[in-house]
């Protein structure tokens, strides 16, 4: 009797491994996949991420394990990135700039070819937000004001060629105005630092996006708008552009691998994601976030990377922050 | 009354919610007390199943998972003595000798007892203090960090047991380490010598599993006593497994002062746990009676970090919901939890969702009440097994369960070697009497050091004098300097720390 009963047992336990297995026909993934972010936790880049990151974990059925890799505005993620294992269960969110702008300016130690491209799924609004209780209340007083107050005002960026750094450093530039440049991991900190005062402004995306209470009810004041047009959420800011710079800057996020990751995964993790950005909880951030959001396959990414890596060539150029 | 505020206690006392609370601090525990599985992993775990949850559920168990996860760090810790969570480490000092001498049951539950006291007063400050400590912390400014980073660093002076300068050499050490890697500005490559896997530099928890796991069997191999012995030291008193009343009134000030850091560095965004843990165990030994017994196996140098190292969260949660930034890693983690269901953390989140956020205090109330439960649960039948496993296997056991544990962070293997590297590196460092514990802490503080000073530098254009027209720079050089002046004295009079680590 306890023999029969052992055998039973054993048998049971043998069906429930075999139900227990993987038998999907696709053996990917087969454990938790690792996305590196480049920013700071509580920033737009970082917490848009994360939750398109959730909603994809339920379709590939592994987690996704975020792991926020700061610094350089992306520069340090993606040297990392390009070194590890082509697999498909490292992949990193790549802020386009990283690859369009920034190798003009600085040495990377990356290019496009390093790396396999999945989607893109948003694009960042960037503006220069100050206190709702400082004495500039445009942008042109800003202005005036730093030429009154030559070294003494300091502006908060995510990075030392974010496009928050390059807007105030152009206009800084054109008006003959200087103004100190102060990175931050991410906005997250970078606002704390404007809301103790101990920056006069934060210039980049992130800022507004994830106070818009505040700027709603006075506490903060948006200045200007970086990008080509003015923001829907923000109709009543003006673009650089409108003010009279000839600077405007559109950039946006997606993912992206080191090159070499075997098709059928790129196909299936591509798919995850593009499927992921449909999900509701997706959609409520990227509303509250004010983030335009843009889907995006692997090969249309990179073509469009590649025509605005020429374009912001010239752009920079222009500008006069082309590396020598 | 309140707006909000019934609703959202009501909105916790549902059976549901204790129950998914409680899962979420018994996988933490588990979790946490493998060394190498962290209480982030944990909270990263149990993220999708919060999904299917209404807000107040999943962020209950979300902030249970954490807190287990804090816990069951400190178990390893004593047990032992390696770190199962980055916040544990300042533990091991009082709390593995403890278990060496046969005192595991009582290092336990006093672990325990002080991180709820820690969670219970981080709890009221969030609770009755938050706004008021929000307007505090944003007046913090880079030079303002730095300054209190500095103030940290010198803790290590008063740490360093024997020999000063051996002390400030493993600081050094750890700076330097702490730098390999691309610099966080530009990005450029520095102390990796081309070797790319290098470029993230030297991950914390495989390096603390190194230095503290293998030495410590090196050392119980090396020892012809503890080799006799076949089984780790068994409670000779029935009080060896309590924590009794003189105990906790030994301790009453371990508490408090380990608490009060815990908030402090909590509501400043960034820091974390790690590094109160060591600020409340070094403040608590100096502001005690008797300073040379801390590091022997006493039950206040348990108090006082674990009190330091959960008090933290109650603190991380200020600057996240009154500011909109997380203090901390796992409460960003909980930050993104909010944003999933539509709620923006920031200054108006009391007018916005009032009901939730009091729900959220009610859940941490809570998460403290099924964390004593469980706890005393699985101190009853961990300390009770382990002390009867002969060491053959214990120790084998362990160092696997270690070296598997560094991996399964990043399934990195670069990661075990780091840990072996710096298990053999640990080893020498304590046969030549450098502590490891300076090292650590200069490695954990370095980058909010450097970060913090080329900021301030940007800031003012290469003006560090006027740092000391910063009210708040100033406080912390002062208390830098009678740290100081409070060690040197300590080394006069004799009564410096005995070192352990």
């Amino acid at each position: 009797m306890m023999k029969k009963g052992i055998l039973v047992f054993m048998a049971v336990l043998c069906c429930g491994m075999l139900i227990g297995t993987n038998l999907s026909a696709a053996d990917f993934p087969q454990k938790a996949i690792t996305l590196y972010i480049p920013y700071s936790a509580g920033g737009s880049t970082d917490t848009s991420a994360r939750v398109l990151a959730s909603a994809a974990e339920k379709i590939l059925g592994q987690p996704i394990t975020c792991v926020n890799k700061t610094g350089g505005g992306g520069t340090v993620m993606l040297s990392l990135l390009k070194n590890q294992k082509p697999d498909g269960y490292t992949i990193g969110v790549l802020p386009d700039s990283a690859l369009t702008r920034t190798p003009h300016i600085l040495n990377v130690e990356y290019s496009f070819k390093d790396f396999d491209y999945i989607m893109k799924y948003g694009l960042y609004t960037m503006f220069c937000v100050v206190n709702g209780d400082s004495p500039y209340k445009t942008f042109k007083d800003f202005v005036e004001y730093a030429r009154k107050n030559p070294g003494k005002v300091s502006y908060a960026t995510p990075g030392a060629m974010e496009a928050g750094a390059l807007a105030l450093y152009y206009v800084g530039k054109i008006e003959k105005v200087q103004w100190n440049m102060v990175p931050f991991p991410g906005s997250a900190e970078g606002m704390v630092a404007l809301f103790g005062k101990h920056v006069d402004a934060w210039s980049d995306a992130g800022g507004a996006e994830t106070h818009m209470a505040e700027v709603k009810a006075g506490k903060l004041r948006v200045l200007a708008a970086y990008m080509g047009s003015r923001s829907p959420a923000l109709p009543d800011v003006p673009t650089l552009k409108e003010l009279g710079y000839d600077f405007a800057i559109n950039s946006g996020i997606g993912f992206c691998g080191p090159t070499g990751i075997p098709k059928d995964r790129l196909k299936l993790l591509e798919a995850a994601f593009i499927k992921a950005a449909d999900s509701p909880e997706f959609k409520k951030v990227t509303e509250r976030l004010m983030m335009p959001t843009v889907k995006l396959d692997g090969k249309t990414f990179l073509e469009s990377m590649q025509t605005d890596h020429v374009a912001l060539g010239k752009l920079l150029k222009d500008i006069g922050v082309q590396k020598k | 009354m309140v707006p909000g505020l019934m609703e959202g206690i009501a909105s916790v006392l549902h059976f549901k919610v204790i129950i998914a609370i409680a899962t979420g601090v018994g996988i933490g525990i588990i979790l946490g007390a493998i060394p190498g599985l962290t209480a982030t992993m944990g909270i990263a775990i149990v993220i999708p199943f919060t999904f299917y949850m209404d807000p107040v559920l999943s962020i209950g168990m979300l902030i249970g998972a954490y807190k287990g996860g804090m816990y069951g760090g400190s178990i390893s810790a004593i047990l032992i003595g390696t770190p199962g969570h980055d916040s544990a480490v300042a533990t091991i000092m009082d709390g593995f000798a403890m278990t060496k001498k046969g005192m595991a049951g009582k290092a336990l539950k006093m672990a325990l007892y002080a991180s709820l006291f820690g969670d219970m007063t981080s709890t009221l400050a969030l609770i009755f203090l938050a706004p008021m400590l929000a307007l505090v912390t944003i007046k913090i400014g880079p030079g303002d960090f730095f300054a209190l980073i500095i103030f940290s660093l010198t803790i290590i002076a008063s740490m360093s047991g024997e020999s000063v300068v051996k002390g400030l050499i493993s600081a050094a050490f750890g700076m330097l380490v702490a730098t390999i890697g691309l610099d966080p500005v530009f990005g450029v490559r520095r102390l990796t010598f081309g070797f790319t896997p290098l470029d993230s530099g030297i991950e914390l928890m495989p390096m603390l599993i190194g230095l503290f796991a293998l030495p410590e069997v090196i050392e119980q191999l090396e020892n012809p006593l503890s080799r006799m012995t076949a089984s780790v030291v068994a409670p000779k008193h029935r009080d060896d497994s309590r924590v009794t009343w003189e105990d906790f009134k030994r301790s009453i000030k371990s508490l408090l002062i380990g608490s009060g850091i815990g908030i402090a560095i909590g509501a400043i965004p960034g820091i974390g746990s790690s590094v109160s843990c060591w600020l409340a165990y070094t403040t608590s030994r100096n502001q005690s009676k008797n300073p040379e017994k801390w590091g022997t196996g006493i039950v206040e140098g348990v108090a006082a970090p674990e009190a330091g190292n959960n008090a933290v969260v109650g603190g991380a949660l200020i600057p996240m919901l009154t500011l909109g930034v997380p203090g901390s890693v796992p409460v960003a983690i909980l930050m993104s939890a909010f944003l999933i269901q539509g709620l923006m953390p920031g200054p108006m989140i009391f007018k916005e969702a009032p009901v939730v956020v009091y729900g959220i205090f009610t859940s941490l109330f809570m998460s403290n009440i099924l964390l004593l439960v469980l706890g005393l649960l699985i101190i009853k039948y961990m300390a009770l097994y382990f002390t009867r496993v002969p060491k053959v296997i214990l120790f084998p056991t362990i160092i696997s369960f270690c070296y598997i544990g560094a991996y399964a962070l990043y399934q990195n293997m670069l990661d075990i070697k780091i840990a072996l590297v710096f298990g053999i590196l640990g080893y020498l460092m304590r046969k030549y009497k450098f502590g490891a514990a300076p090292f650590m802490i200069a490695m954990i503080l370095e980058p909010f050091c450097e970060r913090s000073l080329r900021q301030y530098m940007l800031m003012t254009r290469g003006d560090f004098l006027s740092i000391f027209t910063h009210p708040i720079a100033d406080i912390f050089f002062v208390l830098t300097i009678v740290t100081v002046f409070v060690a040197i004295r300590q080394r006069l009079r004799g009564t410096a720390m005995t070192q352990t680590i």
